[in-house]
């Protein structure tokens, strides 16, 4: 049984509209509750980094604000009816706040400043409260991560690598309805598999930082070797901006890598064989 | 009569593409976030509170889809006949 969501209300008879309205109505807490989740754990992910106090401060400065925000939303929405059923049943009796307070909240929970633009004062708080909060720390990241790529060319490959992915996640999100499930994949996908890919390659050089991919509270020890054979495998086939790696693996074909044609998949396996073996 | 039914808005059935976005985002993200989980769980053995949370997130994020499915009109387009409650209804 469908209640006819996606067509004009003119078309759906009385019943149509009030279950459509309802089962709408029930789905826009659980989607910010949903959205508001995910942020926070994309802020959690970024402290695990651990790149020093200044930036933990930044992305709880991230944190609290979204979590208020998300809380206050949910607050707004499910007390601005009373009965709570005139939300979707017109012809019910009862008192409402005004509108505006729940288009004003969901605004701001969603990060844009449509009926704000105008008073250009709110901004800085609209931008605290938003997503794009979490802008800056996540830049933070991808620029400590690429100043300590060894080569200048790696660092010019990756940023605008990290960028696109990031510009293609807010655009994606923002011209789609289904925000929730957009949010999930752009930014736990792309954006995550693309950090993970350029952390791998340099968590040596993060100054007290553990990696939150490995077991925690362990420091990584023979990174410098395992994050060359990790380059390996990912370049191989690209035109490898690190002439150390390619001389490494073809330097020692018969060497603790074995004397097998290395394919990529077995130089990441020998590379995380060597990183978690006892160091004596 | 011609008149008047020339106002009105277009009978046009959104609620398959509705249906469609939501199941194929849904069952993208559970794919994402259930290799994640595996990963964490069983390879890294490192579970942190990120995991938890996109684990929450995706329970939520299910529901509403699955409230989506339930809602969205898979029906074909219906004569206008059967709609004449609806003009007394939303006048």
């Amino acid at each position: 049984m469908s209640w006819g969501y996606g067509r004009h209300i003119f078309y759906l008879t009385q019943e149509e509209a009030l279950n459509a309205l309802k089962y709408t109505v029930i789905a826009e807490p659980i989607n910010i509750f949903a959205v508001g989740l995910q942020k926070v754990s994309i802020a959690v992910a970024l402290l695990r980094l651990n790149l020093g106090a200044s930036y933990r401060a930044i992305v709880w400065i991230a944190i609290i604000p979204n979590v208020i925000i998300v809380v206050f939303t949910l607050i707004i929405i499910f007390s601005r009816c009373r009965p709570i059923d005139l939300m979707w049943d017109i012809s019910a009796s009862g008192t409402c706040w005004p509108a505006e307070w729940n288009v004003a909240t969901g605004y701001a929970q969603a990060g844009k400043f449509g009926p704000l633009r105008e008073e250009k004062s709110w901004e800085p708080t609209a931008y605290l409260l938003s997503p794009y909060s979490l802008e800056y720390p996540s830049r933070h990241c991808i620029h400590r991560i690429t100043d300590c790529l060894p080569s200048q060319s790696a660092a010019h490959q990756v940023q605008p690598m990290g960028s696109a992915c990031y510009f293609f996640g807010r655009t994606f999100v923002s011209i789609q309805s289904c925000q929730g499930d957009l949010e999930l994949l752009t930014n736990s996908s792309f954006s995550a598999t693309i950090c993970s890919i350029v952390k791998i390659t340099c968590l040596p050089a993060l100054t007290v930082t553990t990696d939150p991919t490995c077991k925690s509270h362990r420091r990584l020890r023979n990174g410098r070797q395992s994050t060359r054979l990790t380059l390996a495998s990912l370049t191989r086939g690209w035109s490898s901006p690190f002439p150390v790696v390619n001389r490494r693996t073809h330097d020692r074909p018969h060497g603790r890598l074995g004397s097998r044609p290395q394919t990529p998949l077995r130089i990441l396996h020998a590379a995380i064989h060597e990183h978690h073996a006892p160091h004596h | 009569m011609a008149e008047s039914m020339a106002n009105l808005p277009p009978d046009v059935n959104k609620g398959p593409m509705e249906l469609g976005i939501a199941i194929t985002l849904t069952v993208l993200a559970l794919i994402q976030v259930g290799l994640r989980l595996h990963t964490r769980i069983f390879v890294s053995r490192a579970m942190g509170w990120d995991d938890w949370l996109a684990a929450a997130s995706m329970v939520w994020a299910s529901i509403r889809s699955s409230l989506i499915v339930r809602t969205s009109s898979h029906s074909p387009s219906r004569p206008l006949e059967s709609y004449r409650s609806a003009l007394t209804a939303y006048p």
